[in-house]
């Protein structure tokens, strides 16, 4: 378990992040929670080994974007890939984030699959 | 075309609600114009516990509420499909909070179907994080806005209420655009 691909899933719906935990888990990746952009930034910190981070955007304390550009505002861990989750599909939203260095956008809800897929192509096999 | 704002919302809310149940494999039918206290006094007098989610949006040309209200069981069903092998039991606290929290979720989803598809009328608003509670007894506010739109769906032997309460220029038309303004739910779009 310690060797596996480690990624922190930011999103305030704890069912949600049951969701995408138990998808990632069960293709072999390892998983950390957050409830929002603050936390996240806490447990990349926390966790140096972290590859990729999955998140939210619409969170209480700190939304997915703020997460990200913080992320990217060059500490240490700024070359750390982010794929949004989001219900968001505005295409100007999307574009600040790519500009913010995001690597990927998904639309909620999401399948499974297709968003195992994604973090394969993002963050690398597990 | 152009449509009324008010037209617009009216249409796309109910099939925004129909949708995001859909995505979760359950079937809405038999929408009718219902108040909330009638529909979940039914509720409550079958024995349901209620289960309902807020969420507040706020942009230049509209501002208001989403509330969606629906049974502790319905609300269970429509669990994503890999967590819906675990049953949840109404006597468990645990198992309460992750249902409001679900509850919360959908009307964040629904809000965002209606706010993604109303983009391209150029109509653009900011939503809150969403919020939830329960209850056996909830009664609800009557809506503020003059064009609430507030309808009752049937799920098997549960319902499915919700209300969007906005205020806006009800005689505002809006057209819409050629291009289209926002990606669709489920897509995936990578930026390298």
């Amino acid at each position: 378990m310690g060797k596996n691909v480690k990624i922190v899933v930011v999103d305030d719906s704890s069912v949600i992040r049951g969701q995408v935990s138990a998808a990632l888990i069960a293709a072999g990746y390892a998983v950390i929670e957050a409830g929002n952009g603050a936390e996240g930034l806490q447990r990349i910190e926390e966790n140096a080994d972290v590859a990729m981070v999955l998140s939210d955007i619409n969170m209480p304390r700190m939304t997915g974007i703020e997460m990200l550009i913080a992320l990217k505002a060059g500490g240490k861990r700024a070359a750390l890939p982010v794929i949004m989750l989001t219900t968001e599909g505005n295409l100007e939203l999307m574009a600040q984030a790519k500009r913010a260095g995001a690597k990927a956008w998904v639309v909620k809800p999401f399948r499974d699959d297709l968003l195992v897929e994604t973090v394969r192509k993002v963050a690398g096999p597990p | 075309m152009k449509t009324v704002l008010a037209e617009l919302f009216g249409y796309l809310t109910p099939r925004a609600v129909v949708d995001v149940f859909q995505s979760y494999d359950v079937k809405l039918r038999g929408r009718h114009h219902s108040a909330p206290t009638l529909t979940l006094v039914e509720e409550a007098a079958r024995g349901s516990a209620i289960v309902a989610g807020v969420v507040g949006f706020n942009g230049a040309d509209v501002c208001g509420t989403f509330l969606l209200a629906t049974t502790f069981e319905l609300a269970s069903l429509a669990r994503p499909a890999s967590l819906r092998s675990e049953p949840l039991s109404r006597a468990s606290s645990v198992d309460w909070i992750l249902v409001r929290d679900w509850v919360g979720e959908l009307c964040n989803q629904a809000i965002g179907r209606i706010k993604n598809k109303i983009h391209r009328y150029g109509i653009a608003f900011e939503v809150s994080p969403p919020t939830a509670f329960s209850g056996s007894s909830l009664v609800f506010a009557q809506p503020k806005g003059p064009a609430a739109n507030r309808f009752a769906f049937s799920a098997g032997a549960h319902t499915v209420w919700f209300c969007l309460d906005a205020l806006f220029d009800a005689e505002r038309q809006v057209t819409a655009g050629t291009e289209e303004t926002a990606l669709g739910e489920g897509n995936v779009v990578f930026f390298d």
